[in-house]
C-alpha cells in the first residue's frame, strides 16, 4: 500500500518557489492518497466525504490557521476548527498527520482500539469536539465562540458541516440563536457535495434555497468552489473581514473528489446510487484508485518542478487489515 | 437563608453566591428563567447569563462548547424537555469528559395541573443511563443550597439536579437537621422494622403523613429522604438497613426506570437485601392531570393509599 511520510509534506511546506495555492494542491493530493490507504487498511471509513472536504481541511488547517501544531500550546487562545459531520475524519486525521499533530504510529490504527476513533473524539490530538451525531457542531462552536468573547480571546472558530446535515432541526435552532445572540466570531463551512449517504440530498429532503434561507436567519453567506484553492482562499479573505454577522460559506464540492472512479457526478450517472459513502475498496479497486492519485501527484509535482523520488521514498508497503464492517 | 423559601428561590440565591466564587460559572436558559427566578442571576451577572430561547438541543450543545473552554455551564429547562429532547446532546457532552450541571426543573409528577407533556417521570432513567453522571434531588431550601454547592465546588462528574417547583410545604420547611452527604440519605424519622425511601418535598410530605397514621397504631416507621438518586454509599445503607424487615421505595417516576430500581439493584449487588422484603411504589402508566391530591391519590402515592399498601404488605396480603 502507498503512504506518504511526513517528511515529504515538510519538503513541500518549506519550498520557497511554490505559492500557497500550489503547496495546498500538492499537500491535498498527498493527503488524499494517505486517506485512501488508511481507510483501506482499516477496512472501512467514509471515503467520499473525506475526499470532498479534503481541500477545505487542507486550506483551513495548513494555511488559514497559522502554525497549527504550535498553536496547541496556546491553550484557549488557539484557532479552533472541527467537523460537525465527523464521518470525514479519516481525511482530517491525515491532514493532522501531515501537520505532525497525529503520529505515524497512530495513523494506521484508524478504527482500532487505542487508535483513532471512527468519528472524532477529543482524546485524539487536534480534535476539538466529539462529533459525528449530526447537527450539534454549530451549537458547540457557538459555545466556544461565546467563551472566547467572554474571555476576550482572539482566534478563529470554524466548523465544517455536511449538507445532508442541514436536515437536522438543531441546525435551525442554532442558525437563529447564533445571530440573535450576536455571536459573530464564528465561521461555518458547508461541505456541499450534494450527496447524503448514497443519494442526492434533493431526492431525500430538499434543503434549498440554502443561501437565501441562511441569510434570512441573519447570517452573512458566501458561496465558493470548495475544491478550488483559489476560490477557497478568496472567499476566506472576504468573509474574515465581516464582523457584524455570523458567517457561513457554502462550499460546492464533489463527493469522492480526486479519484475519478468515485467522484459523484460519474458514479451517479452510471449507478444512480453513490456507493462510496463509506466502506473500503477491494484490493483491485485500491490499486486502481491509488494509481489515479499517484498519477495526479506525479503530474502536479512535474508541473511545479518539485523533485521528490517517488518510487524510493514516497511510497511504502503496508499490510492490509481485514475484518471490518461497513456502517453509514 | 430563610426557612420559608421555596426550593427554586433557594436555588437561585445560592447560585448567585456560587457565581461570586466561581467566575467560570455561566447560566444557560431555555426561556424558563422566570420559573427559577434566574433573571435575578442575570441582573447580577448579565454577561454570564445566556438566554437561548426555546431551543434545548442547541442550548445543551452550546453548553458543551463552553465546558470545552473551561466554563462551568448550569443549564436550565423543565426536566421533561431537557433530559428527553436534548438527551443525545447531553450524552455527547458527557463523552467529552467535561463537567456540566443540568437543572431538571419541574421534575416528577407534581404539580399535576399541566398534564403529561410537562410532568417528568422518566428523567432519572434518561440521565442515569449516561456514564459519569450524578443525579440529585433536594428536599427543601436548606439542602438545595448544600447540593448546589457540592455540585459547583466538589463534584467531578456531570450533575443533574431535579427541582420540585411550587411553594415550600409547611411540614417540610419545618424539618430540622437536614444535611447533605453525597450518596447518603437523611433519616427524617426513626423506626424499627419498616423503612421508607423516597425523595423530594411532595413525597416526603406524604410519607410523613403516612407515618402519623402508623404512629396511632404504635408502629414507628423510618423515613429516609434520598438526595442522591443514582449513587449510594454502601456503609451508610448497611447501617440504616440494620434490623429492618420491610423496605418501601416510593417515587413519582415510571416504575421500571426510576430510582427504586437503581436502589434495589445496588442493594442486591452489595448483598444488603438478605431476608428483607423490598417493595416499590411508583407510576405504572402515564401521569394523570389534576390537583395535587387528586393525582397523588390516583397514582396511589397519597398518604391514605400508602398507608393501605404498606399495611397490606406488613400483614402479608398481596394487594
Amino acid at each position: 500500500m502507498y503512504f506518504i511520510g511526513k517528511e515529504k509534506f515538510e519538503v513541500i511546506k518549506k519550498s520557497k518557489k511554490l505559492s500557497q495555492i500550489e503547496k495546498a494542491e500538492i499537500i491535498s493530493s498527498f493527503c488524499r492518497l494517505n486517506t485512501l490507504t488508511t481507510i483501506k487498511n482499516a477496512g472501512s471509513g467514509h471515503i467520499g466525504s473525506s475526499m470532498s472536504a479534503m481541500d477545505l481541511f487542507v486550506w483551513v488547517n495548513h494555511f488559514l490557521i497559522k502554525e497549527k501544531k504550535k498553536q496547541i500550546k496556546l491553550g484557549l487562545k488557539r484557532d479552533y476548527f472541527f467537523s460537525s459531520k465527523g464521518h470525514d475524519v479519516p481525511g482530517f486525521y491525515n491532514v493532522l498527520y501531515s501537520l505532525g499533530i497525529i503520529q505515524r504510529s497512530k495513523i494506521f490504527k484508524l478504527r482500532r482500539l487505542n487508535g483513532l476513533d471512527g468519528h472524532p473524539d477529543v482524546r485524539i490530538p487536534g480534535i476539538e469536539a466529539n462529533t459525528g451525531s449530526l447537527g450539534m457542531g454549530i451549537s458547540k462552536a457557538k459555545g466556544i465562540a461565546f467563551a472566547k468573547k467572554l474571555l476576550k480571546l482572539e482566534g478563529l472558530v470554524i466548523v465544517l458541516t455536511g449538507d445532508g446535515e442541514f436536515q437536522e432541526g438543531q441546525i435551525y435552532e442554532t442558525l437563529q440563536t447564533t445571530s440573535s445572540q450576536k455571536i459573530n466570531n464564528i465561521i461555518v463551512i458547508i461541505d456541499h457535495n450534494k450527496i447524503q449517504s448514497s443519494r442526492f440530498v434533493k431526492d431525500i429532503i430538499n434543503i434549498n434555497p440554502l443561501k437565501k434561507k441562511i441569510e434570512n436567519f441573519g447570517w452573512h453567506v458566501e458561496r465558493c468552489n470548495g475544491n478550488s484553492f483559489k476560490d477557497i482562499k478568496n472567499t476566506f479573505s472576504k468573509i474574515i473581514k465581516i464582523k457584524s454577522k455570523p458567517k457561513l460559506i457554502i462550499a460546492d464540492t464533489i463527493k469522492g473528489k480526486g479519484i475519478s472512479s468515485i467522484e459523484h457526478p460519474l458514479v451517479m450517472k452510471k449507478n444512480k446510487i453513490y456507493n462510496w459513502h463509506s466502506g473500503a475498496p477491494s484490493n483491485q479497486e485500491y490499486e486502481f484508485m491509488s494509481n489515479v492519485l499517484i498519477h495526479d501527484i506525479k503530474r502536479l509535482l512535474k508541473k511545479r518542478q518539485v523533485n521528490i523520488n517517488l518510487l524510493k521514498s514516497i511510497f511504502q508497503k503496508k499490510r492490509i487489515n481485514q475484518n471490518s464492517i461497513d456502517i453509514h | 437563608m430563610k426557612k420559608n423559601l421555596s426550593i427554586t428561590s433557594a436555588f437561585t440565591q445560592e447560585l448567585i453566591e456560587c457565581a461570586k466564587k466561581n467566575k467560570k460559572l455561566v447560566v444557560l436558559d431555555a426561556d424558563l428563567a422566570d420559573d427559577l427566578n434566574l433573571y435575578s442571576f442575570k441582573d447580577k451577572y448579565p454577561k454570564r447569563f445566556i438566554q437561548n430561547g426555546i431551543a434545548e438541543q442547541d442550548m445543551v450543545s452550546m453548553a458543551g462548547g463552553l465546558a470545552l473552554m473551561g466554563f462551568l455551564p448550569v443549564v436550565n429547562s423543565f426536566a421533561s424537555f431537557l433530559s428527553a429532547r436534548a438527551n443525545e446532546q447531553i450524552y455527547n457532552n458527557a463523552t467529552e469528559l467535561t463537567k456540566i450541571i443540568y437543572i431538571n426543573l419541574y421534575s416528577g409528577l407534581i404539580p399535576a395541573g399541566a398534564g403529561k407533556s410537562h410532568q417528568s417521570i422518566r428523567d432519572v432513567s434518561l440521565i442515569s443511563s449516561i456514564p459519569n453522571f450524578k443525579i440529585y434531588q433536594p428536599l427543601n431550601y436548606h439542602d438545595t443550597s448544600l447540593i448546589l454547592k457540592h455540585c459547583v465546588f466538589k463534584e467531578k462528574k456531570n450533575c443533574c439536579i431535579r427541582l420540585n417547583i411550587g411553594p415550600a410545604l409547611k411540614l417540610i420547611q419545618n424539618l430540622s437537621g437536614i444535611k447533605f452527604e453525597d450518596g447518603k440519605g437523611n433519616e427524617i424519622s426513626k423506626g424499627k422494622e419498616i423503612i421508607i425511601f423516597t425523595s423530594g418535598q411532595y413525597l416526603i410530605n406524604e410519607a410523613l403523613l403516612t407515618k402519623k397514621m402508623f404512629n396511632k397504631e404504635n408502629i414507628n416507621i423510618s423515613i429516609v429522604n434520598l438526595s442522591t438518586l443514582n449513587y449510594f454509599n454502601k456503609h451508610w445503607f448497611k447501617k440504616i438497613l440494620n434490623q429492618k424487615k420491610y423496605i418501601f421505595c416510593i417515587e413519582d417516576n415510571f416504575k421500571d426506570s426510576g430510582f427504586s430500581n437503581l436502589l434495589l439493584s445496588f442493594l442486591i449487588k452489595n448483598d444488603l437485601v438478605n431476608n428483607k422484603k423490598y417493595f416499590s411504589i411508583s407510576l405504572d402508566n402515564f401521569p394523570e392531570c389534576g390537583t395535587i391530591n387528586e393525582v397523588l391519590n390516583y397514582h396511589k402515592l397519597s398518604s391514605n393509599k400508602l398507608y393501605k399498601f404498606i399495611k397490606s404488605k406488613i400483614n402479608g396480603k398481596n394487594n
